[in-house]
Protein backbone atom coordinates (compact mmCIF):
# COMPACT_ATOMS: atom_id res chain seq x y z
CA UNK A 1 0.00 0.00 0.00
CA UNK A 2 1.75 3.21 -0.84
CA UNK A 3 1.07 6.17 1.53
CA UNK A 4 -2.64 5.29 2.72
CA UNK A 5 -4.69 7.85 3.80
CA UNK A 6 -6.03 7.72 7.20
CA UNK A 7 -9.32 6.01 7.14
CA UNK A 8 -7.85 2.83 4.88
CA UNK A 9 -4.98 3.02 7.78
CA UNK A 10 -8.05 2.38 10.19
CA UNK A 11 -10.48 0.22 7.75
CA UNK A 12 -7.28 -2.15 7.57
CA UNK A 13 -6.45 -2.31 11.25
CA UNK A 14 -10.43 -2.65 12.04
CA UNK A 15 -11.18 -5.27 9.72
CA UNK A 16 -7.75 -7.20 10.72
CA UNK A 17 -9.11 -7.11 14.43
CA UNK A 18 -11.61 -9.07 13.16
CA UNK A 19 -10.09 -11.30 10.34
CA UNK A 20 -6.83 -12.50 9.68
CA UNK A 21 -4.78 -9.70 10.45
CA UNK A 22 -3.01 -9.98 7.30
CA UNK A 23 -4.08 -6.20 6.32
CA UNK A 24 -2.73 -4.19 9.55
CA UNK A 25 0.91 -6.29 9.08
CA UNK A 26 1.34 -4.11 5.62
CA UNK A 27 0.67 -1.47 7.57
CA UNK A 28 3.26 -1.99 10.86
CA UNK A 29 6.51 -2.24 11.42
CA UNK A 30 6.02 -4.12 14.72
CA UNK A 31 5.54 -7.99 15.37
CA UNK A 32 2.71 -9.54 14.74
CA UNK A 33 2.05 -10.69 17.67
CA UNK A 34 1.51 -6.21 19.26
CA UNK A 35 -1.03 -6.39 16.89
CA UNK A 36 -2.34 -9.62 18.92
CA UNK A 37 -2.42 -7.62 21.84
CA UNK A 38 -4.92 -5.50 20.17
CA UNK A 39 -7.00 -8.35 18.93
CA UNK A 40 -7.11 -9.75 22.79
CA UNK A 41 -8.34 -6.71 24.02
CA UNK A 42 -11.38 -5.40 21.71
CA UNK A 43 -12.98 -8.84 22.65
CA UNK A 44 -12.13 -9.13 26.12
CA UNK A 45 -13.94 -5.52 26.36
CA UNK A 46 -16.94 -6.88 24.33
CA UNK A 47 -16.65 -9.86 26.85
CA UNK A 48 -16.83 -7.66 29.98
CA UNK A 49 -19.38 -5.42 28.65
CA UNK A 50 -21.44 -8.47 27.90
CA UNK A 51 -21.21 -10.33 30.88
CA UNK A 52 -21.83 -7.20 33.19
CA UNK A 53 -25.31 -6.82 31.45
CA UNK A 54 -25.57 -10.57 31.42
CA UNK A 55 -24.82 -11.80 34.33
CA UNK A 56 -27.66 -14.62 35.50
CA UNK A 57 -27.13 -15.55 31.67
CA UNK A 58 -23.30 -16.19 32.15
CA UNK A 59 -23.63 -17.66 35.60
CA UNK A 60 -26.28 -20.29 33.93
CA UNK A 61 -23.62 -21.70 31.23
CA UNK A 62 -20.98 -20.70 33.06
CA UNK A 63 -17.84 -18.28 31.94
CA UNK A 64 -16.68 -20.29 29.39
CA UNK A 65 -19.26 -21.26 27.38
CA UNK A 66 -20.40 -17.65 27.70
CA UNK A 67 -16.63 -16.17 27.00
CA UNK A 68 -17.14 -18.24 23.47
CA UNK A 69 -21.23 -16.85 22.44
CA UNK A 70 -19.53 -13.27 23.21
CA UNK A 71 -16.53 -13.73 20.94
CA UNK A 72 -18.88 -15.22 18.36
CA UNK A 73 -21.72 -12.62 19.32
CA UNK A 74 -19.04 -9.76 18.63
CA UNK A 75 -17.61 -11.00 15.42
CA UNK A 76 -21.40 -10.58 14.22
CA UNK A 77 -22.70 -7.79 16.19
CA UNK A 78 -20.47 -4.36 15.92
CA UNK A 79 -20.66 -1.99 18.23
CA UNK A 80 -22.05 1.12 17.14
CA UNK A 81 -21.19 3.33 20.30
CA UNK A 82 -18.27 4.59 21.78
CA UNK A 83 -20.65 3.80 25.09
CA UNK A 84 -20.36 -0.25 25.78
CA UNK A 85 -23.10 0.40 27.76
CA UNK A 86 -24.85 0.59 24.67
CA UNK A 87 -23.86 -2.74 23.59
CA UNK A 88 -25.48 -6.34 23.73
CA UNK A 89 -29.02 -5.62 22.73
CA UNK A 90 -29.41 -8.29 19.78
CA UNK A 91 -27.41 -10.67 22.31
CA UNK A 92 -30.80 -11.78 23.53
CA UNK A 93 -31.86 -13.32 19.58
CA UNK A 94 -28.57 -14.10 19.29
CA UNK A 95 -28.66 -16.99 21.98
CA UNK A 96 -31.55 -18.17 20.04
CA UNK A 97 -29.90 -19.00 16.92
CA UNK A 98 -26.97 -20.24 18.76
CA UNK A 99 -26.72 -23.88 18.57
CA UNK A 100 -24.98 -24.81 21.30
CA UNK A 101 -27.39 -23.42 23.51
CA UNK A 102 -30.16 -25.02 22.03
CA UNK A 103 -31.41 -27.00 24.80
CA UNK A 104 -31.57 -24.30 26.95
CA UNK A 105 -34.91 -23.12 25.58
CA UNK A 106 -35.27 -20.12 28.27
CA UNK A 107 -31.44 -18.79 27.97
CA UNK A 108 -32.81 -16.03 25.24
CA UNK A 109 -35.75 -15.10 27.39
CA UNK A 110 -33.38 -15.31 30.47
CA UNK A 111 -30.88 -12.47 28.57
CA UNK A 112 -34.18 -10.70 27.29
CA UNK A 113 -35.26 -9.73 30.95
CA UNK A 114 -31.35 -9.04 32.14
CA UNK A 115 -31.35 -6.34 28.58
CA UNK A 116 -34.71 -4.70 29.84
CA UNK A 117 -33.56 -4.56 33.48
CA UNK A 118 -30.31 -2.63 32.24
CA UNK A 119 -32.41 -0.32 30.18
CA UNK A 120 -34.49 0.50 33.53
CA UNK A 121 -31.47 0.41 35.97
CA UNK A 122 -30.19 3.89 33.10
CA UNK A 123 -33.76 5.02 32.66
CA UNK A 124 -35.23 8.52 33.60
CA UNK A 125 -36.04 8.82 37.33
CA UNK A 126 -39.70 7.65 38.02
CA UNK A 127 -41.36 11.11 39.62
CA UNK A 128 -44.61 9.86 41.67
CA UNK A 129 -47.92 10.68 40.55
CA UNK A 130 -49.38 14.26 41.64
CA UNK A 131 -52.21 12.49 43.53
CA UNK A 132 -53.54 16.29 44.46
CA UNK A 133 -53.89 17.57 41.50
CA UNK A 134 -55.97 14.36 40.10
CA UNK A 135 -57.70 14.55 42.91
CA UNK A 136 -59.30 17.80 40.44
CA UNK A 137 -59.95 16.05 38.04
CA UNK A 138 -64.05 15.28 37.83
CA UNK A 139 -64.66 11.42 38.37
CA UNK A 140 -66.93 11.75 35.63
CA UNK A 141 -63.80 12.45 33.24
CA UNK A 142 -61.56 9.69 34.50
CA UNK A 143 -62.49 7.58 31.31
CA UNK A 144 -60.34 10.04 29.48
CA UNK A 145 -57.36 10.34 31.55
CA UNK A 146 -54.31 9.72 29.85
CA UNK A 147 -51.88 7.97 32.43
CA UNK A 148 -47.99 8.20 31.96
CA UNK A 149 -45.89 5.80 32.44
CA UNK A 150 -42.42 5.88 33.39
CA UNK A 151 -39.68 6.07 31.21
CA UNK A 152 -38.49 2.83 32.74
CA UNK A 153 -41.26 0.81 32.11
CA UNK A 154 -40.56 -1.80 30.23
CA UNK A 155 -42.68 -5.26 29.74
CA UNK A 156 -42.04 -9.61 28.80
CA UNK A 157 -44.36 -11.93 27.31
CA UNK A 158 -42.53 -15.10 28.11
CA UNK A 159 -43.07 -19.26 28.12
CA UNK A 160 -40.78 -19.27 31.36
CA UNK A 161 -40.82 -18.33 34.48
CA UNK A 162 -37.78 -16.61 33.79
CA UNK A 163 -38.22 -13.78 36.66
CA UNK A 164 -37.71 -16.79 39.06
CA UNK A 165 -34.71 -18.19 37.46
CA UNK A 166 -33.46 -14.43 37.33
CA UNK A 167 -34.35 -14.08 41.31
CA UNK A 168 -32.92 -17.40 42.49
CA UNK A 169 -29.50 -16.73 40.53
CA UNK A 170 -28.77 -13.28 42.08
CA UNK A 171 -25.58 -12.65 45.00
CA UNK A 172 -27.45 -12.96 47.58
CA UNK A 173 -29.88 -15.29 46.82
CA UNK A 174 -29.07 -18.20 49.51
CA UNK A 175 -29.84 -21.45 48.49
CA UNK A 176 -29.81 -23.33 45.32
CA UNK A 177 -33.58 -24.02 44.30
CA UNK A 178 -34.92 -25.87 41.63
CA UNK A 179 -37.19 -24.39 38.96
CA UNK A 180 -39.68 -26.11 37.03
CA UNK A 181 -39.84 -25.40 33.63
CA UNK A 182 -43.49 -26.34 33.37
CA UNK A 183 -45.33 -23.38 34.91
CA UNK A 184 -47.68 -21.37 33.22
CA UNK A 185 -46.86 -18.68 30.59
CA UNK A 186 -46.42 -15.36 32.17
CA UNK A 187 -46.65 -11.35 31.54
CA UNK A 188 -43.48 -9.38 33.10
CA UNK A 189 -43.42 -5.96 33.85
CA UNK A 190 -40.42 -4.24 34.71
CA UNK A 191 -40.06 -0.73 36.37
CA UNK A 192 -38.22 1.05 38.53
CA UNK A 193 -39.39 1.94 42.36
CA UNK A 194 -36.69 4.92 43.14
CA UNK A 195 -33.49 3.83 42.33
CA UNK A 196 -34.71 0.06 42.32
CA UNK A 197 -34.98 -2.07 39.72
CA UNK A 198 -38.68 -4.19 40.36
CA UNK A 199 -39.42 -7.19 38.13
CA UNK A 200 -43.24 -8.25 38.50
CA UNK A 201 -45.05 -11.45 37.11
CA UNK A 202 -49.05 -9.85 36.58
CA UNK A 203 -52.38 -11.01 35.74
CA UNK A 204 -52.93 -11.01 32.02
CA UNK A 205 -55.70 -8.27 32.27
CA UNK A 206 -52.90 -5.61 34.28
CA UNK A 207 -50.42 -6.84 31.53
CA UNK A 208 -53.50 -5.53 28.82
CA UNK A 209 -54.13 -2.18 30.70
CA UNK A 210 -50.33 -1.36 31.11
CA UNK A 211 -49.51 -2.06 27.62
CA UNK A 212 -52.39 0.06 26.93
CA UNK A 213 -51.41 3.04 28.91
CA UNK A 214 -48.17 2.42 27.57
CA UNK A 215 -49.74 3.23 24.05
CA UNK A 216 -51.11 6.62 25.31
CA UNK A 217 -54.52 5.15 25.06
CA UNK A 218 -57.39 7.16 27.04
CA UNK A 219 -57.95 5.18 30.50
CA UNK A 220 -61.56 4.02 29.22
CA UNK A 221 -60.06 1.95 26.10
CA UNK A 222 -57.32 0.44 28.03
CA UNK A 223 -59.98 -1.02 30.57
CA UNK A 224 -62.08 -2.23 27.75
CA UNK A 225 -58.93 -4.08 26.66
CA UNK A 226 -57.87 -5.23 30.12
CA UNK A 227 -62.03 -6.58 31.30
CA UNK A 228 -61.62 -8.28 27.45
CA UNK A 229 -58.44 -10.12 29.04
CA UNK A 230 -59.19 -10.70 32.52
CA UNK A 231 -63.36 -9.66 32.90
CA UNK A 232 -62.99 -9.93 36.70
CA UNK A 233 -59.75 -7.34 37.13
CA UNK A 234 -60.85 -4.46 39.22
CA UNK A 235 -59.42 -2.04 37.80
CA UNK A 236 -59.31 0.53 40.04
CA UNK A 237 -57.19 -1.82 42.37
CA UNK A 238 -55.20 -2.19 39.27
CA UNK A 239 -54.55 1.32 38.48
CA UNK A 240 -54.03 1.99 43.02
CA UNK A 241 -50.96 -0.44 42.49
CA UNK A 242 -49.36 1.13 39.44
CA UNK A 243 -49.65 4.23 41.29
CA UNK A 244 -48.22 2.98 44.69
CA UNK A 245 -45.27 1.25 42.56
CA UNK A 246 -44.79 4.77 40.72
CA UNK A 247 -45.19 2.82 37.66
CA UNK A 248 -48.42 5.87 36.55
CA UNK A 249 -45.76 8.51 36.58
CA UNK A 250 -48.48 11.18 35.44
CA UNK A 251 -51.40 12.16 33.67
CA UNK A 252 -53.37 14.37 30.99
CA UNK A 253 -56.89 14.43 29.59
CA UNK A 254 -58.06 13.85 26.68
CA UNK A 255 -60.18 16.02 24.49
CA UNK A 256 -63.91 15.25 25.16
CA UNK A 257 -64.05 14.70 21.16
CA UNK A 258 -67.16 13.09 19.87
CA UNK A 259 -65.48 10.27 18.16
CA UNK A 260 -63.78 8.98 21.46
CA UNK A 261 -66.89 7.47 23.05
CA UNK A 262 -66.15 8.87 26.66
CA UNK A 263 -69.09 10.82 27.32
CA UNK A 264 -70.70 7.31 28.70
CA UNK A 265 -68.12 6.52 30.52
CA UNK A 266 -69.00 7.81 34.36
CA UNK A 267 -66.71 5.81 36.26
CA UNK A 268 -63.28 4.68 37.21
CA UNK A 269 -63.35 1.16 37.21
CA UNK A 270 -65.46 0.10 34.41
CA UNK A 271 -68.58 -1.41 36.05
CA UNK A 272 -70.43 -0.19 32.69
CA UNK A 273 -68.63 -3.02 30.57
CA UNK A 274 -70.58 -5.77 29.44
CA UNK A 275 -69.71 -9.03 31.23
CA UNK B 1 -17.45 23.30 41.37
CA UNK B 2 -15.28 22.14 43.98
CA UNK B 3 -11.87 24.07 43.40
CA UNK B 4 -8.79 21.82 43.17
CA UNK B 5 -6.19 22.35 46.10
CA UNK B 6 -2.50 22.15 45.45
CA UNK B 7 -1.04 20.34 45.00
CA UNK B 8 -4.00 17.69 44.60
CA UNK B 9 -3.56 13.73 44.35
CA UNK B 10 -7.20 11.72 43.28
CA UNK B 11 -8.04 8.04 42.18
CA UNK B 12 -10.12 7.16 39.07
CA UNK B 13 -13.60 6.07 40.88
CA UNK B 14 -15.08 2.87 39.67
CA UNK B 15 -18.23 0.49 40.77
CA UNK B 16 -17.19 -1.18 43.18
CA UNK B 17 -16.06 1.84 44.92
CA UNK B 18 -19.11 4.55 44.72
CA UNK B 19 -21.26 2.86 47.77
CA UNK B 20 -17.97 2.70 50.30
CA UNK B 21 -16.52 5.87 48.73
CA UNK B 22 -19.70 7.92 49.67
CA UNK B 23 -19.96 6.33 53.24
CA UNK B 24 -15.90 6.72 54.33
CA UNK B 25 -15.78 9.95 52.47
CA UNK B 26 -11.63 9.51 52.29
CA UNK B 27 -9.30 12.84 52.61
CA UNK B 28 -9.16 13.38 48.65
CA UNK B 29 -8.32 16.11 46.26
CA UNK B 30 -10.52 15.18 43.18
CA UNK B 31 -12.24 12.34 41.95
CA UNK B 32 -12.17 11.27 38.42
CA UNK B 33 -14.61 8.87 36.30
CA UNK B 34 -15.27 7.56 33.06
CA UNK B 35 -17.71 10.01 31.13
CA UNK B 36 -19.47 7.02 29.41
CA UNK B 37 -19.89 5.18 32.93
CA UNK B 38 -22.67 7.89 33.83
CA UNK B 39 -24.19 8.88 30.15
CA UNK B 40 -27.39 7.01 31.62
CA UNK B 41 -30.80 9.29 31.92
CA UNK B 42 -31.03 8.72 34.73
CA UNK B 43 -30.63 5.72 37.85
CA UNK B 44 -28.02 5.19 41.09
CA UNK B 45 -25.48 5.69 39.09
CA UNK B 46 -25.58 9.20 38.13
CA UNK B 47 -27.33 9.70 41.76
CA UNK B 48 -24.44 8.57 43.34
CA UNK B 49 -21.78 10.98 40.91
CA UNK B 50 -24.31 13.95 41.90
CA UNK B 51 -23.52 12.87 45.43
CA UNK B 52 -19.72 12.38 45.01
CA UNK B 53 -19.83 16.08 43.21
CA UNK B 54 -20.94 17.97 46.73
CA UNK B 55 -17.77 16.19 48.48
CA UNK B 56 -14.99 16.22 45.84
CA UNK B 57 -13.69 17.99 42.84
CA UNK B 58 -14.82 15.87 39.51
CA UNK B 59 -12.86 15.30 36.68
CA UNK B 60 -14.50 13.50 33.64
CA UNK B 61 -12.52 11.37 31.76
CA UNK B 62 -13.59 10.05 28.43
CA UNK B 63 -12.77 6.71 26.39
CA UNK B 64 -15.15 6.64 23.71
CA UNK B 65 -14.92 9.64 21.77
CA UNK B 66 -12.53 8.23 19.38
CA UNK B 67 -11.12 11.55 18.71
CA UNK B 68 -8.26 10.72 16.37
CA UNK B 69 -10.76 8.83 13.55
CA UNK B 70 -11.30 9.58 10.19
CA UNK B 71 -15.01 9.30 10.88
CA UNK B 72 -17.05 12.91 11.68
CA UNK B 73 -17.76 13.30 15.66
CA UNK B 74 -20.51 10.89 16.88
CA UNK B 75 -23.67 13.64 17.37
CA UNK B 76 -25.31 11.48 20.41
CA UNK B 77 -22.06 10.87 22.34
CA UNK B 78 -21.30 14.69 22.45
CA UNK B 79 -24.67 15.78 23.34
CA UNK B 80 -24.58 12.94 26.29
CA UNK B 81 -21.06 14.36 27.04
CA UNK B 82 -22.44 18.01 26.91
CA UNK B 83 -25.44 17.13 29.46
CA UNK B 84 -23.12 15.16 31.81
CA UNK B 85 -21.00 18.52 31.99
CA UNK B 86 -23.64 20.59 32.64
CA UNK B 87 -24.89 18.07 35.65
CA UNK B 88 -21.71 17.64 37.20
CA UNK B 89 -19.51 20.98 36.70
CA UNK B 90 -16.34 19.06 36.77
CA UNK B 91 -12.41 20.66 36.90
CA UNK B 92 -11.39 18.62 33.87
CA UNK B 93 -12.77 16.85 30.83
CA UNK B 94 -10.15 14.62 29.33
CA UNK B 95 -9.95 12.35 25.88
CA UNK B 96 -7.63 10.51 24.39
CA UNK B 97 -4.78 11.07 22.17
CA UNK B 98 -6.63 7.85 19.95
CA UNK B 99 -8.95 6.47 17.72
CA UNK B 100 -11.52 3.62 18.40
CA UNK B 101 -14.17 4.04 15.95
CA UNK B 102 -14.50 3.82 11.80
CA UNK B 103 -16.95 3.64 9.46
CA UNK B 104 -19.38 3.80 12.38
CA UNK B 105 -18.11 0.48 14.05
CA UNK B 106 -16.72 0.83 17.15
CA UNK B 107 -13.79 -1.44 18.36
CA UNK B 108 -14.64 0.23 22.42
CA UNK B 109 -10.32 0.13 22.92
CA UNK B 110 -7.57 3.17 22.54
CA UNK B 111 -5.80 2.52 19.30
CA UNK B 112 -3.22 4.10 18.49
CA UNK B 113 -2.57 6.92 15.65
CA UNK B 114 -0.35 6.77 12.73
CA UNK B 115 1.89 10.30 13.14
CA UNK B 116 1.39 11.50 9.85
CA UNK B 117 0.04 15.31 8.77
CA UNK B 118 -2.91 14.13 7.33
CA UNK B 119 -3.58 12.37 11.45
CA UNK B 120 -2.62 15.64 12.98
CA UNK B 121 -4.78 17.76 11.22
CA UNK B 122 -7.87 15.52 11.22
CA UNK B 123 -7.33 15.45 15.42
CA UNK B 124 -6.58 19.31 15.33
CA UNK B 125 -10.11 19.68 13.45
CA UNK B 126 -11.86 17.57 15.52
CA UNK B 127 -10.40 18.81 18.87
CA UNK B 128 -11.26 22.62 17.53
CA UNK B 129 -14.88 21.28 17.08
CA UNK B 130 -15.07 19.51 20.88
CA UNK B 131 -13.65 22.30 22.52
CA UNK B 132 -16.50 25.00 20.27
CA UNK B 133 -19.17 22.43 20.84
CA UNK B 134 -18.36 22.52 24.64
CA UNK B 135 -17.54 25.92 25.08
CA UNK B 136 -14.27 24.48 26.97
CA UNK B 137 -10.57 23.43 26.99
CA UNK B 138 -10.39 19.58 27.09
CA UNK B 139 -6.71 17.37 28.29
CA UNK B 140 -5.72 15.12 25.79
CA UNK B 141 -4.38 12.04 27.17
CA UNK B 142 -1.41 10.14 25.82
CA UNK B 143 -1.90 6.48 25.37
CA UNK B 144 -0.14 3.46 25.62
CA UNK B 145 0.87 2.04 22.39
CA UNK B 146 1.94 -1.91 21.31
CA UNK B 147 2.49 -1.49 17.22
CA UNK B 148 4.40 1.31 15.30
CA UNK B 149 2.71 2.21 11.39
CA UNK B 150 5.62 2.60 9.12
CA UNK B 151 3.76 5.51 7.63
CA UNK B 152 4.60 7.64 10.79
CA UNK B 153 7.05 10.72 10.19
CA UNK B 154 6.16 12.80 13.01
CA UNK B 155 7.35 11.57 16.78
CA UNK B 156 5.25 11.39 19.35
CA UNK B 157 6.41 14.35 21.82
CA UNK B 158 6.17 16.66 18.55
CA UNK B 159 2.81 15.26 17.64
CA UNK B 160 1.65 16.16 21.13
CA UNK B 161 3.19 19.56 20.90
CA UNK B 162 1.56 20.34 17.87
CA UNK B 163 -1.50 19.39 18.85
CA UNK B 164 -1.23 21.59 21.93
CA UNK B 165 -0.09 24.55 20.34
CA UNK B 166 -2.65 24.23 17.39
CA UNK B 167 -5.94 23.45 18.95
CA UNK B 168 -5.37 25.50 22.55
CA UNK B 169 -6.27 22.06 24.25
CA UNK B 170 -3.94 21.30 27.31
CA UNK B 171 -2.17 17.85 28.29
CA UNK B 172 -2.78 14.78 30.60
CA UNK B 173 0.36 13.60 30.58
CA UNK B 174 0.17 9.43 31.37
CA UNK B 175 3.21 8.81 32.95
CA UNK B 176 2.75 5.27 33.15
CA UNK B 177 1.86 5.18 29.48
CA UNK B 178 5.58 6.77 28.59
CA UNK B 179 7.40 4.15 30.58
CA UNK B 180 5.56 1.54 29.10
CA UNK B 181 6.27 2.73 25.50
CA UNK B 182 9.51 3.48 26.12
CA UNK B 183 9.93 -0.27 26.56
CA UNK B 184 7.43 -1.36 23.54
CA UNK B 185 9.09 0.97 21.31
CA UNK B 186 12.92 1.53 22.74
CA UNK B 187 13.21 5.15 23.32
CA UNK B 188 14.26 7.26 26.56
CA UNK B 189 10.87 8.32 28.51
CA UNK B 190 12.83 10.69 30.44
CA UNK B 191 13.70 12.71 26.97
CA UNK B 192 10.40 12.08 25.72
CA UNK B 193 8.92 14.21 28.90
CA UNK B 194 11.37 16.69 28.45
CA UNK B 195 10.66 17.50 24.69
CA UNK B 196 6.44 17.91 26.13
CA UNK B 197 5.10 20.94 26.12
CA UNK B 198 5.49 21.73 29.99
CA UNK B 199 2.71 24.59 30.16
CA UNK B 200 0.01 22.39 28.43
CA UNK B 201 0.40 19.76 31.03
CA UNK B 202 -2.64 19.78 33.41
CA UNK B 203 -3.06 16.59 35.16
CA UNK B 204 -1.15 13.36 35.69
CA UNK B 205 -1.87 10.09 35.45
CA UNK B 206 -0.34 6.36 37.16
CA UNK B 207 -1.46 3.17 36.97
CA UNK B 208 0.32 -0.31 36.88
CA UNK B 209 1.71 -2.16 33.97
CA UNK B 210 1.90 -6.16 33.30
CA UNK B 211 5.24 -7.81 31.42
CA UNK B 212 3.60 -9.56 27.93
CA UNK B 213 3.17 -13.11 28.87
CA UNK B 214 5.20 -13.81 25.95
CA UNK B 215 7.08 -11.02 25.02
CA UNK B 216 9.73 -9.88 27.05
CA UNK B 217 9.98 -7.15 24.94
CA UNK B 218 6.28 -6.03 25.63
CA UNK B 219 4.06 -4.45 28.38
CA UNK B 220 0.89 -3.82 28.74
CA UNK B 221 -0.72 -0.94 30.00
CA UNK B 222 -3.12 -3.62 32.27
CA UNK B 223 -4.13 -0.85 35.06
CA UNK B 224 -4.29 -4.01 37.04
CA UNK B 225 -1.45 -3.42 39.73
CA UNK B 226 0.29 -1.25 42.12
CA UNK B 227 2.57 1.48 40.60
CA UNK B 228 5.80 0.26 39.24
CA UNK B 229 8.96 1.37 40.40
CA UNK B 230 10.52 2.75 37.55
CA UNK B 231 7.03 4.64 36.51
CA UNK B 232 7.43 6.43 40.07
CA UNK B 233 11.10 7.50 39.20
CA UNK B 234 9.66 9.23 36.03
CA UNK B 235 6.94 10.56 37.75
CA UNK B 236 9.52 12.38 40.33
CA UNK B 237 11.87 13.46 37.27
CA UNK B 238 8.34 14.97 35.84
CA UNK B 239 7.32 16.47 38.75
CA UNK B 240 10.51 18.11 38.91
CA UNK B 241 10.41 19.12 35.25
CA UNK B 242 7.06 20.34 35.60
CA UNK B 243 6.42 21.50 39.21
CA UNK B 244 3.38 19.83 41.34
CA UNK B 245 0.21 19.07 39.02
CA UNK B 246 -2.81 17.02 39.93
CA UNK B 247 -2.29 13.74 39.92
CA UNK B 248 -4.28 10.78 39.83
CA UNK B 249 -4.18 6.61 40.31
CA UNK B 250 -6.06 4.39 37.79
CA UNK B 251 -6.80 0.81 38.65
CA UNK B 252 -9.17 -0.56 36.49
CA UNK B 253 -8.78 -4.49 36.51
CA UNK B 254 -8.87 -6.52 39.83
CA UNK B 255 -9.38 -3.50 41.45
CA UNK B 256 -8.24 -3.85 45.21
CA UNK B 257 -9.70 -2.41 48.11
CA UNK B 258 -10.24 0.95 48.57
CA UNK B 259 -7.54 1.69 51.34
CA UNK B 260 -4.70 0.18 48.49
CA UNK B 261 -5.94 3.15 46.36
CA UNK B 262 -5.75 5.77 48.99
CA UNK B 263 -2.38 4.43 49.74
CA UNK B 264 -0.93 4.84 46.12
CA UNK B 265 -2.16 8.35 46.67
CA UNK B 266 -0.93 8.88 49.02
CA UNK B 267 2.80 7.84 47.87
CA UNK B 268 1.53 9.92 44.74
CA UNK B 269 1.25 13.10 47.62
CA UNK B 270 4.65 12.40 49.40
CA UNK B 271 6.59 13.15 45.77
CA UNK B 272 4.46 16.07 45.12
CA UNK B 273 5.12 17.81 48.34
CA UNK B 274 8.78 16.54 48.38
CA UNK B 275 9.49 18.27 45.09
CA UNK B 276 7.33 21.33 45.70
CA UNK B 277 9.26 21.69 49.45
CA UNK B 278 12.39 21.35 47.32
CA UNK B 279 11.40 23.50 44.49
CA UNK B 280 10.76 26.41 47.39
Amino acid sequence: MNKPSLREIQQAFASSIFGDGGAASNLLETHERRFNVYRASVLENYRQALSSIFPVTSRLVGEQFFSQAATQFAHKNESTSGDLNQYGDAFPSFLEAYRPARDLVYLPDVARLEWLWHETFHATDPQPLDLETLATVNPADYGRLILDLQAGYRSLHTPYPVDRIWQVNQPQHADPELVHLDSEPRWLVIYRFDFEVRIASVSPGMHSLTEALAEKRQLSDATDDALAAEPELDVGTAVQWLTGEQIISGFTLADASPSGNTADNTGNSGEKHPE
Amino acid sequence: MKPISQPATGIGWRAPHYRELLRSRPALDFLEVHSENFFASGGQTLDFLERAQRLYPISLHGVGLSLGSADPLDDAHMNKLRSLIARTQPIFVSEHLCWGSITGRHLNELLPLPYTEEALDNICVRIDEVQDRLGRTILLENVSSYVRFKHSTIAEPEFIAQICQRTGCDLLLDVNNVYVNSVNHEFDPVAFIDSLPTEACKEIHLAGYDPHEEDDTCLIDTHGRHVQSPVWDLFRHTVKRLGPRPTLIEWDVAIPELPVLLNEAALAANILSDEQAVAA
